[in-house]
């Protein structure tokens, strides 16, 4: 597994994909740093006219970590993806590894890449922020990272869904159209369940407060640790039942049709 | 005695109700140059796919190194494959590609790398990528990725496609060097009969998914080369008089009635004439020999 590793890492390296992925978040955390300091520009540098609240803008950014849904396309396309794609998995599974082994790995070494850019992301952005406009702007280190660490089962989750559909998608296009378009099906899904009366406590329940979108900004607006708790539950139980699905899967297909 | 490198016993691949592979049996000795032909969609690939690891058999075993299950996984590192087209990462470059495989597969030795590209002869592609390679060179990186890890066997699974005539000799040339001077075996499949011939040293032949003919090269000559045929009514009184009186040895007796003559340049005026006045009926004398393509043709049309 630690060659695999070495060699997909030598893949990553030379994968533009890798690059563009970087240079998006830079785009967004860099977007945000400057709206922070029109904003404060704006306010006339008086915190008290700009933080009107106790959340203060770093956790607003937080909890718009459900960016990372569509960033983290691109790790899966690099590393898993494009192995389908150019076939070059028959290569690996003739002389290398076995469909287990193989997707044990890619499962993790997908994580780990997506994790490593969330990380890198938020902590990145926390720290130019208070680079800029110092500790008293700032939410203290331990609380800001405590909400990451909350929204990374739910991170995790989603990511293991994504690898669990490359396994079967296999197809970039189709791959990538799906995972685009679910949100905004979702969206739509839940208006309407919402505007049935038999069926909107129940949307408005679970539909709305567990759509990963809300579930990234209810952990950085801080809501019940009981919350927390089930979140990370249930996403444990997602990623273990996609992980599980995935390698079932994978494992009765025919890897060259 | 030779030993037996890869044994196959009764391998089935299905497909849902579509039978791709019918209780192919084979041995694989170590040093053949093994040749698998048949038509497009005979099972070659199938079978190539089931000996690389690549898909399960629906029935029947096979071992290789006389190793079976976990025990031939370990020893999957000592076997190179090209199974379908070559793939490779279509935005890295021949040497990056092989690179890559290197640090997957555990070569620590990098300097393999031009070696296996000096081998197929693409050491000037430099900073060409994969996707702008001709069919030609993709299939040579498909070969060079196969020798990568200095194997003890090697499948190839129409390695001469795409590959100019020229490529093709030197190609060849590769093989049988791979073959004598590194004791290499390899199984090598392909729908060209002639161009199989020219560098195996035994032959399957499959069909829907069946072998037809397993045999080797001194078989096929035999089964194609020029001979005089004679129909009598007794072969063992006939190959007497044939010895005995006519001088004749280089033949074989295919069946009570039948005598294949392999001797060229023979008078077949006296021996119709010597068999008449031994009293042997002679029913038919003629000249048969078959050229490969012919010969293929007729062993798939008696299936």
């Amino acid at each position: 597994m630690i060659n695999m590793a070495k060699a997909d890492l030598y893949r990553l390296v030379r994968s533009k994909g890798t690059y563009i992925c970087l240079l998006v978040m830079a785009v967004i955390y860099g977007g945000a740093l400057i709206v922070d300091s029109i904003a404060m520009i704006s306010a006339g540098y008086d915190p008290s006219r700009y933080f009107n609240s106790s959340f203060k803008t770093d956790l607003r950014m937080v909890g718009c970590n459900a960016n990372y849904y569509f960033l983290m396309l691109f790790p899966v396309s690099v590393l898993l993806l494009s192995d389908f794609s150019s076939r070059t998995l028959k290569n690996t599974l003739s002389s290398v590894t076995t469909k287990t082994k193989y997707y044990v790995f890619k499962f993790i070494a997908v994580q780990c890449v997506s994790i490593c850019y969330f990380l890198l992301g938020n902590s990145g952005y926390y720290a130019a922020r208070r680079l800029m406009y110092g500790s008293g702007r700032s939410t203290p280190a331990g609380e800001y990272f405590a909400v990451v660490f909350w929204q990374l089962p739910t991170f995790i989750a989603i990511i293991s869904v994504f690898i669990m559909l490359a396994f079967i998608i296999r197809k970039t296009a189709v791959f990538n159209t799906i995972i685009i378009l679910v949100p905004s099906v979702y969206t739509i899904a839940v208006g309407v369940f919402l505007e049935i009366k038999t069926t909107s406590s129940f949307a408005e329940k679970y539909l709305v407060d567990y759509d990963f979108t809300n579930i990234y900004q209810y952990i950085a607006a801080s809501r019940s640790t009981g919350f927390h708790i089930s979140v990370a539950a249930a996403s444990i139980a997602i990623a273990a039942a996609a992980f599980a699905f995935g390698l079932r899967h994978f494992k009765r297909s025919e890897i060259l049709k | 005695m030779h030993e037996a490198i890869l044994t196959a016993k009764n391998l089935t691949k299905q497909y849902g109700s579509f039978t791709a592979l019918d209780n192919v049996d084979l041995t694989v000795n170590k040093g053949d140059i093994f040749g698998i032909i048949g038509r497009n969609g005979a099972g070659k690939t199938t079978l190539l796919k089931i000996l690389s690891g690549l898909t399960e058999c629906t029935d029947g075993e096979y071992s290789i190194f006389s190793k079976t299950g976990e025990d031939l996984r370990r020893q999957r590192r000592r076997i190179g494959c090209l199974v379908e087209e070559p793939a490779f990462f279509r935005n890295m470059t021949a040497r990056e590609n092989l690179k890559y495989y290197c640090l997957q597969k555990g070569i620590t030795d990098l300097s393999q790398i031009d070696k296996v590209l000096e081998t197929v002869g693409l050491t000037d592609t430099g900073k060409k990528k994969f996707k702008d390679f001709s069919l030609g060179m993709q299939q040579r990186l498909g070969i060079a990725f196969a020798l990568l890890d200095s194997p003890d066997l090697v499948m190839l699974d129409e390695p001469i496609n795409g590959i100019d005539p020229i490529g093709a000799s030197d190609l060849r040339d590769t093989f049988f060097r791979l073959n004598r001077e590194r004791d290499v075996t390899l199984i090598i499949s392909s729908h060209i009969l002639s161009e199989l011939y020219a560098v195996a040293n035994r032959f399957l032949i499959i069909d829907k998914g069946k072998v037809i003919k397993d045999l080797t090269k001194d078989e096929l000559d035999q089964e194609c080369s020029m001979c005089t045929v004679l129909r009598t009514d007794n072969s063992a009184k006939a190959s007497t008089v044939l010895e005995d009186i006519l001088g004749i040895s280089d033949y074989e007796i295919t069946s009570d009635t039948e005598i294949r003559i392999t001797q060229q340049n023979i008078d077949t005026m006296l021996i119709t004439k010597t068999f008449v006045e031994q009293g042997i009926g002679v029913g038919a004398v003629f000249e048969s020999g078959l050229s490969l393509e012919d010969y293929f043709k007729k062993l798939l049309s008696a299936v």
